[in-house]
């Protein structure tokens, strides 16, 4: 059984939810005439009208629930919403979350400006680029409040995807410097290339995820002198909220990609040596860059 | 309009034509002719005599009356079922002849919750009607065959109410009508053929009365943003696997106050029952 009904039409609805740890929480919802839920891509629930539009089928607005298996951050909802006739409706309410989580507080933006934003259903930074930078090969570092950081975790998600009208070769270029020079004079840069995520051509492939280092090493000198060295591949998608995770420790630093177990890139020689600095966020000016909660867990 | 004005155009109109002024109080009452001029209709119209009276039959879908155009007031009219009619009734607020609103009667529930029916009719000529159900929605009624029953519908800003057979208490009082941005009024009668008769249509613009309707609340939690997709066929839809969710077109949305989102205010349905087996259980491969 496919769950395929004859003559029956789909449209996909998606929305972004956020943990502030890896949690359990009940989601109620209602639909008509059917639905299949997906969690972060995978489905977890399938469900027509009661009695399978035999009996009456209306849309009981309380009822099926399903418990999600939230993970930290963001987490992409999306229900399949099958129509046969008539009314053609769903809705959801999940159960407040038992942590709160917020926004970073952005210090200083160079070649840029920060705004709070809803994206895709979740409050969001979004970082601006000026009008002076916006149209040259220049990177937004956005400064966050709080102590230097040395060693530990840090998490958050960002979503980035090719502002419109920019040149064909923008990846949506965006990710976060873990150590940053208090003026943004240096940096150690962990960033993704959404569009590259999904591409069939294996090269762009490679170049998924990024380090590199302001201002000396830059990503095209570290691939002229080291090729594949600081970067590799891992699954994300242009615009959608993608889970990012640095471990750091010493001259070490790992990265984690939407909740891998395994790193997708590991650098062991971090350019500025064992030192700490600021987390900033960065994008590049023609990306349409949007962060969620950053937690820090020093070591 | 300001009564001083209305005042001010009615006695133009009186200097102009030279006929007696009508009563200033008094909003006209129409009737819309049952000739086909009058009539734009989705399905076939035919205009005969039925039960003794000149009327208008639809086999399926909505007719609207061409020149009709009442935001708030009173429509009336009589409808008639035959013994094979399934469902019949008016349409109001009609932004298009696929864009409306609709109160409508099923003869074969008569006597039970389900004889009564409101719902928008967007995209579509068919009613939400699975997700508009319950108190406010729906109402008792016994609904004979093959004799006129009289229909008075008066709309009042956020309210409709539905009255049958000159009764003094209305059967159906919808207390928010869904937003559907038009004015056009018309008949109804359903997705799937077997039609109706309707005669004796009029109606009387009127201002609304702003009587105090709450806006319903959604519930806590209530998921209030969402992005939906261009639609997918049947043949392409695969449940146990989500596709590129990139290769989609999508747009965002809104919730309607009650905290769902009516996917019919965005999307054509697709036209046709619901394929069933022999016992009546829906086929689903």
């Amino acid at each position: 059984m496919t769950g395929r009904i004859a003559g029956s039409r789909i449209v996909y609805a998606r929305t972004t939810l956020t943990a502030a740890s890896d949690e359990i929480r009940r989601l109620e919802y209602a639909y008509s005439n059917g639905a299949v839920l997906y969690l972060n891509g995978r489905p977890v629930a399938f469900a027509m009208n009661p009695g399978g539009l035999r009996g009456l089928g209306v849309m009981a607005r309380a009822g099926d629930a399903v418990y999600l298996p939230l993970r930290r951050g963001r987490n992409e909802l999306v229900f399949a919403v099958i129509q046969l006739t008539g009314g053609w409706a769903f809705s959801a309410r999940l159960e407040p979350s038992s942590g709160t989580e917020t926004l970073p507080a952005i210090a200083q933006v160079l070649n840029g400006r920060a705004e709070v934003v809803t994206y895709r259903g979740a409050p969001a930074v979004k970082l601006v680029p000026l009008p002076a930078a916006e149209d040259r090969d220049e990177e937004m570092l956005a400064l966050i409040d709080g102590p230097d950081f040395h060693n530990g975790t840090i998490q958050l998600d960002v979503a980035g995807a090719p502002r419109a009208g920019v040149p064909p070769d923008s990846r949506g270029f965006i990710g976060v410097s873990v150590r940053t020079g208090a003026r943004g004079e240096w940096s150690e840069v962990f960033y993704l290339r959404p569009t590259n995520g999904r591409t069939e051509d294996q090269l762009r492939r490679n170049h998924s995820v990024q380090y590199q280092s302001g201002p000396d090493y830059s990503w095209h000198r570290l691939r002229d002198e080291h090729p594949g060295a600081y970067e590799s591949y891992a699954d994300m998608e242009a615009g959608a909220w993608t889970g990012m995770r640095i471990e750091v420790e010493g001259t070490t630093a790992k990265l984690y990609v939407n909740g891998a177990s395994q790193p997708c890139l590991v650098v062991k020689d971090l350019k500025q040596g064992d030192r700490a600095g600021r987390i900033a966020l960065w994008a590049h000016v023609t990306t349409d860059a949007y962060f969620g909660p950053i937690s820090v867990a020093p070591r | 309009m300001p009564p001083s004005f209305r005042c001010l155009t009615t006695g133009l109109a009186f200097l102009l034509l030279g006929n007696t002024p009508p009563a200033a109080a008094a909003p006209p009452s129409r009737t819309v002719p049952l000739t086909p001029d009058a009539w734009t209709a989705t399905d076939s119209i035919r205009f005969v005599s039925h039960l003794g009276r000149p009327a208008l039959y639809i086999d399926r879908g909505v007719a609207l009356a061409r020149e009709a155009a009442m935001e708030n007031g009173v429509l009336e009219l009589d409808v008639a079922a035959t013994e094979a009619t399934n469902f019949l009734g008016v349409a109001f607020r009609a932004a298009s002849r696929r864009f409306s609103n609709v109160v409508f009667l099923r003869p074969g529930a008569s006597g039970t919750e389900e004889a009564v029916q409101y719902g928008p009719a967007f995209n579509s000529v068919g009613v939400a009607w699975q997700v508009y159900h319950g108190e406010g929605a729906n109402a008792v009624a016994e609904l004979p065959r093959d004799r006129w029953i009289h229909v008075r519908l008066e709309l009042d800003g956020p309210i409709a109410r539905l009255f049958l057979d000159r009764a003094a208490a209305p059967t159906l009082v919808v207390p928010r009508v869904v937003a559907s941005g038009g004015a056009g009024l018309g008949v109804w009668a359903g997705a799937f053929g077997q039609g109706a008769y309707f005669s004796n249509i009029r109606y009387t613009a009127a201002p609304a009365s702003h009587a105090a309707s709450p806006e319903p609340t959604s519930p806590p939690g209530t998921i209030q943003h969402w992005e939906i997709s261009s639609p997918v066929e049947a043949a392409q839809f695969t449940p146990e696997k989500l596709p590129d969710l990139g290769g989609l077109t999508w747009e965002p949305v809104r919730v309607e106050p009650q905290g769902f989102v009516l996917l019919n205010r965005y999307r054509e349905a697709p036209v046709g029952g619901v394929p069933r087996d022999s016992t009546g259980a829906v086929m689903v491969d």
